[in-house]
């Protein structure tokens, strides 16, 4: 009898113990991503990404109390459901109904990301939420009254407690976190993927066939497979709006060759991606195959080589490659629940 | 009657004893290294006018400024290696108490380039700190502001924000001194006129972003730092 109930007592501190040292560590949750993906620039090692660390990001990018006035939180400018970005508007508007000068970017893959901001002027993910939380335009607020917010608030020192232990909290822990979910959005189960990877039954119709000829063809060389990006900057030649005038990559390295240069962005989910463009300029998809078909002076200062020649697509052409665009969205991503507003 | 010492007895007397002489040896040989922000020949103070040998009257609102990678005879000391020196809290300006004989020191001023990519970081390099660019991500690595008669607009003010890393354009600057004599303190003397001076001489009053003009003002650094000691 004594020894049973010293072993029920031995086995209680036991599990008492290891639920302790549960808490002390959350558990790192594998990156995962497609077999044949190159590998993502972002590296986890410091940064591991936790179930509780996730949490915490998911609950901070919903979180309008991050903004001044606590009226817009980052999910205001970046729409799960339109593959993080902000439809409808050409321009993102902040508090106070202030509007920036560009066309928020689209929160897809960012592990593989090496910059970010249309003019690549952000180095890490890490830092990258510092702009939006304290640009005028956006959420201007300071770092100081974030911390001072996040750090007297007891629902958010018990989340910090789950993923960092008993430290105080710093600007490092909330921008960590924040990236920690901003870098699972991964996209990678379209039709587009889902054909290449031979699942059974999903099979490209002749029309996206044609497209995706097209399409690498035309597009592959600066919207590379998988990713549909590549990462370097490139001018399309757009002109310059004389009321939003923005000189694009120059702004960041000052070299001239670099004016009119922006970030080439995603095509995954470019269905529920517009408005399109730096500065939102086009509304639809077919607009921005009209452009790059006819629409470009070939003339232009700094216009990326590829796209010198004008393509001039057949109407049947432009229908093609529109079909395989649409093969590229992925509504297990876009209605993904684990990225949604986290409801409890 | 005889006395009995226990062996906890004499092992504490031991340690007591070899704790005092080790504090008092650390206690003499201690050397301070201070961060002197000067303008000619005084110690700066924020918001206090100062008249140069020209007859022009400067004041300072803003001095801050990184000094990192620091090493005490090639080697890193244990404390920190990296500060953020500002004239408003004087606790910054006094960088270390090294209890070794200082012969050599090296140090950036600014931050160096590995750092400035490596996302976020905490303690001096926290973006909190307002040195830290969010659109152009890097650290400010020098930052002075104020208001000078020397200056020929209408409002006399200066405003510097040095930083950026990316070639062609880096602000970092390298300090290394050698031979230096044993010293109760070792100061690193940063001379406000000259910098001032060197910077107006450009014919930029304000400036806030990397670039040629950045660097071009950056190397001037080399200029304005010196080295001192007090016995």
């Amino acid at each position: 009898m004594n020894s049973k109930w010293f072993l029920f007592i031995l086995l209680s501190l036991y599990g008492f113990l290891l639920s302790i040292r549960m808490q002390e560590q959350p558990m790192i949750t594998q990156f995962t991503y497609p077999k044949k993906w190159p590998k993502p620039h972002y590296n986890f090692e410091k940064n591991p990404i936790t179930k509780e660390g996730f949490e915490l990001g998911r609950k901070l990018f919903y979180d309008p109390n991050l903004s001044r006035d606590s009226s817009i939180s980052c999910s205001s400018c970046h729409l799960q459901y339109t593959g993080f970005t902000h439809v409808d508007h050409q321009l993102s508007h902040g508090i106070e109904g202030r509007i920036g000068t560009r066309n928020s970017p689209a929160l897809i893959n960012l592990a593989w990301q090496k910059s970010f901001h249309w003019d690549g002027g952000v180095n890490n993910i890490e830092v990258q939420g510092i702009n939006p939380i304290t640009h005028f335009a956006e959420m201007d607020n300071t770092l100081m009254e974030l911390l001072r917010r996040i750090s007297s608030s007891p629902e958010y020192k018990e989340c910090f407690k789950k993923v960092y232990g008993d430290k105080e909290i710093t600007t490092a822990m909330i921008m960590k976190a924040l990236s920690q979910f901003t870098l699972s959005l991964v996209s990678s189960n379209s039709k587009y993927d889902r054909v290449q990877r031979h699942e059974k039954g999903i099979f490209f119709t002749e029309q996206e066939k044609k497209g995706l000829k097209i399409f690498r063809k035309f597009c592959v060389e600066c919207h590379r497979e998988p990713l549909f990006t590549e990462h370097f900057f490139a001018s399309n030649g757009l002109p310059a709006d004389s009321s939003n005038f923005d000189a694009g990559r120059y702004a960041i390295t000052k070299n001239e060759e670099d004016s009119f240069l922006f970030k080439i962005p995603t095509l995954r989910n470019v269905e529920f991606t517009f408005p399109y463009m730096h500065d939102g300029r086009f509304k639809k998809l077919k607009d921005v195959i009209n452009y790059y078909s006819e629409g470009i002076d070939p003339s232009t200062r700094y216009l990326s080589r590829p796209l010198i020649a004008p393509f001039h697509f057949s109407e049947y052409e432009k229908k093609d490659l529109l079909a395989f665009l649409l093969t590229l969205t992925d509504k297990e991503f876009l209605y993904n629940k684990e990225f949604s507003f986290p409801k409890e | 009657m005889l006395e009995v010492h226990t062996h906890q007895e004499n092992n504490m007397k031991l340690f007591l004893s070899a704790l005092i002489v080790l504090t008092v040896n650390a206690f003499w040989s201690q050397t301070e290294v201070r961060v002197r922000v000067m303008f000619e020949g005084q110690e700066v103070k924020l918001n206090k006018l100062y008249i140069d040998s020209n007859g022009d009257s400067t004041q300072f609102d803003v001095v801050k400024f990184y000094i990192t990678k620091l090493k005490i005879n090639d080697k890193t000391p244990l404390s920190n290696a990296d500060y953020l020196v500002d004239v408003e809290n004087a606790e910054s300006l006094i960088l270390l108490k090294s209890t070794e004989s200082i012969d050599q020191i090296s140090f950036l001023l600014g931050v160096d380039s590995t750092t400035n990519v490596a996302g976020i970081l905490e303690g001096p390099l926290d973006p909190i700190n307002g040195m830290y660019w969010a659109w152009n991500s890097g650290y400010i690595n020098f930052k002075m502001s104020g208001i000078s008669t020397a200056i020929a607009s209408s409002k006399q003010s200066f405003e510097y924000h040095l930083g950026g890393y990316l070639p062609p354009y880096p602000t970092i600057q390298q300090f290394k001194f050698e031979g230096i004599p044993s010293a109760a303190i070792v100061h690193i003397d940063i001379a406000l006129d000259k910098c001032l001076n060197s910077f107006l001489s450009s014919q930029v009053s304000n400036l806030m972003i990397p670039g040629k003009m950045a660097t071009k003002l950056a190397n001037q650094l080399q200029n304005v730092v010196t080295i001192s000691y007090e016995f």
